[in-house]
């Protein structure tokens, strides 16, 4: 290595973290476990489904908005890892080995399908994914003596322990916490400054030697793991699966539910699955036709804020805030509205 | 200038180079050597074929006939990515950075790749990483934006940027594609006394294709001629600038 005589110090790495921010993240978290003891119960079941799809979405949000893989598919992991941990659970196989094993066979899914569907370019990657959900509901709607088809498993039992409605509550939050505070490092790490770097410019990115393909391979597999944590979490509050989990319009769902909370924002996926699930119980008791209505948001929200809820929250913060100190409008502001 | 000291080690070479479009030979039959420390200018008009010549030599495009060696590794058919790796870098024709990234972590980015620490999934950058990002930044005078998005700087300030990511592993070899092309004179002349400050710090080998006589003629010690994707002529400045067949070709064009 040739060096270059300089006197120029090192900058320190990454931003100093806030400590506003940690005790935003510890307050959100302590607000979502006392949930069960203020929701009714009936509520509770709804809060869990905000959660679980809550991880799905961020977890396809990592690949569609983060690393820029438009996959349609991710319900194949949500449903593999489900589909998984019903089948050993009811096979009498130990409830942890379940856990653990089911989330990884569904990463092991993901590299597979990824390191086929990655070959194409951008468009037929998309409709590759959508193809991989489809066969993966026709598979589990076929295969009636392992999936019960159509019917799929009910009566799934778990652990006494996580059985009551509050302790079935705390423990699936505690893996979602974890795996949301996973992915949220991995975003932040070398590996995914990596990423970033292949979604703004392949090209580029190649050129200062990284092997695009193998990273892309890597995110699907990551991805792949956490949608399949998120099914098994699905079973376990559920204890019921069925083929509609496997199915192409549950791969759209976690779209929709980025779309909606903000592609942009690591938690507006989170924001977008409150909200879609909300408008779906909401309005769905109201009219059969409320997914119109998402329909019609996405569509507003697409072409008019694309930053979606949870930007427009991010965004109305800031606002007051400068309003309130009298700060002009910041350069990287300026440019993101102009870039818009 | 500096002149070359050493002309013994060669650098690069190519031999029976050739690439097909279809019917369309881009690039026939080169047979090219560079030294080491050696800046060496590849010009000629346009569709000679110095881009895919590039693009041939970084592993952008797969040759359809020839080998390229690197120091004494053939690496003719390695991907792009395992040639920037091997200490072979590339500034583009059309500016290729990573416009939402600070200007810091473009080259952070960089640096991360060319070292192929980009699969680590828990750690930031380490301190060796960020130093040099920072000396790199320091030696294009891009210091003062380090902090700012790289895609609203200035187009030459986003030239010395992507030089600034290409020089950052130390390169065996930096390839510049028309590094002045798109810029006023005022900004060609600093990207030239950039490049002649780098050199006499680093004495790298360069190849660089450039339009610009002026630019060819004030920084390669040797001039490589393309023309219909074949090697017309090679040699020092001036007997390029000499030679009635280039003039014929190119040069006699230029400035006209």
């Amino acid at each position: 290595m040739q060096q270059i005589d300089t006197k120029i110090s090192a900058p320190p790495l990454g931003r100093p973290r806030k400590l506003s921010s940690l005790i935003a993240v510890i307050a959100l978290v302590a607000l979502l476990a006392v949930v069960p003891i203020i929701l009714p119960p009936a509520q509770e079941f709804l809060a869990q489904t905000v959660l679980v799809y809550a991880l799905f979405a961020i977890a396809t949000n990592f690949l569609i908005g983060f690393s820029g893989l438009l996959s349609f598919g991710q319900a194949v992991f949500f449903g593999f890892g489900a589909y998984m941990a019903a089948i050993l659970w009811t096979h009498g196989v130990p409830f942890w080995l379940g856990f653990v094993v089911s989330p990884l066979a569904a990463a092991l899914v993901a590299g597979l399908v990824a390191m086929v569907s990655l070959r194409t370019s951008r468009l037929y990657f998309a409709l590759l994914t959508l193809g991989f959900s489809q066969l993966a509901y026709e598979v589990a709607s076929g295969l009636y003596h392992l999936t019960g088809g159509e019917t799929g498993i009910p009566g799934i039992s778990v652990p006494n322990a996580i059985s009551g409605v509050v302790s079935n509550y705390e423990f699936i939050l505690v893996f979602i916490v974890l795996a949301v505070g996973a992915l949220y490092f991995v975003r932040r790490s070398s590996f995914g400054m990596a990423l970033s770097a292949i979604r703004e410019n392949p090209t580029r990115a190649e050129a200062v030697g990284i092997h695009v393909y193998w990273h892309h391979v890597v995110a699907y597999v990551i991805a792949g793991l956490i949608c399949g944590l998120a099914g098994v979490l699905y079973v376990v509050y559920q204890q019921q699966v069925d083929p509609v989990l496997l199915n192409w319009t549950e791969s759209g769902e976690p779209v929709l539910m980025a779309v909606l909370g903000g592609m942009g924002l690591y938690l507006g996926p989170a924001i977008g699955s409150f909200i879609y699930i909300a408008l779906e119980q909401w309005v769905g008791a109201l009219t059969p036709q409320w997914p119109l209505l998402v329909g019609l948001v996405v569509l507003v929200l697409v072409i008019v804020y694309p930053r979606g809820f949870g930007g427009g929250i991010v965004d109305l913060m800031k606002f007051v805030k400068r309003r309130r100190r009298g700060i002009p409008e910041d350069e990287a502001m300026r440019t993101r509205r102009l870039s818009e | 200038m500096t002149e070359l000291e050493n002309e013994t080690q060669t650098a690069l070479t190519t031999k029976g180079l050739t690439r097909k479009f279809g019917a369309f030979v881009a690039v026939d039959q080169v047979d090219f050597s560079v030294v080491e420390g050696e800046i060496r200018a590849v010009i000629g008009p346009n569709g000679a074929g110095k881009t895919t010549f590039f693009n041939l030599l970084t592993g952008h495009l797969r040759p359809s006939d020839g080998e390229i060696v690197l120091g004494r590794e053939v690496i003719s058919g390695r991907r792009a990515h395992e040639v920037a790796q091997m200490g072979m870098t590339r500034a583009f024709q059309t500016t290729n950075i990573f416009p939402s990234m600070t200007v810091y972590d473009n080259v952070v980015t960089a640096l991360l790749g060319y070292s192929r620490r980009t699969l680590r999934f828990w750690t930031r950058p380490d301190a060796s990483i960020a130093e040099r990002a920072a000396e790199v930044i320091e030696l294009v005078g891009l210091s003062e934006h380090r902090d700012r998005q790289a895609g609203i700087l200035a187009h030459g300030d986003q030239r010395a940027l992507e030089l600034a990511m290409a020089l950052a592993p130390s390169p065996r070899i930096l390839l510049l594609d028309e590094p002045t092309s798109g810029m006023s004179p005022y900004e060609t002349q600093r990207s030239v006394d950039l490049l002649k400050k780098i050199w006499n710090e680093l004495h790298l080998t360069i190849i660089l294709s450039e339009h610009d006589m002026e630019v060819v003629f004030g920084l390669a010690h040797r001039v490589t001629v393309l023309v219909a994707g074949r090697i017309l002529a090679t040699g020092d400045p001036a007997e390029v600038r000499a030679n009635p067949e280039v003039i014929r070709a190119y040069l006699g064009g230029v400035g006209e």
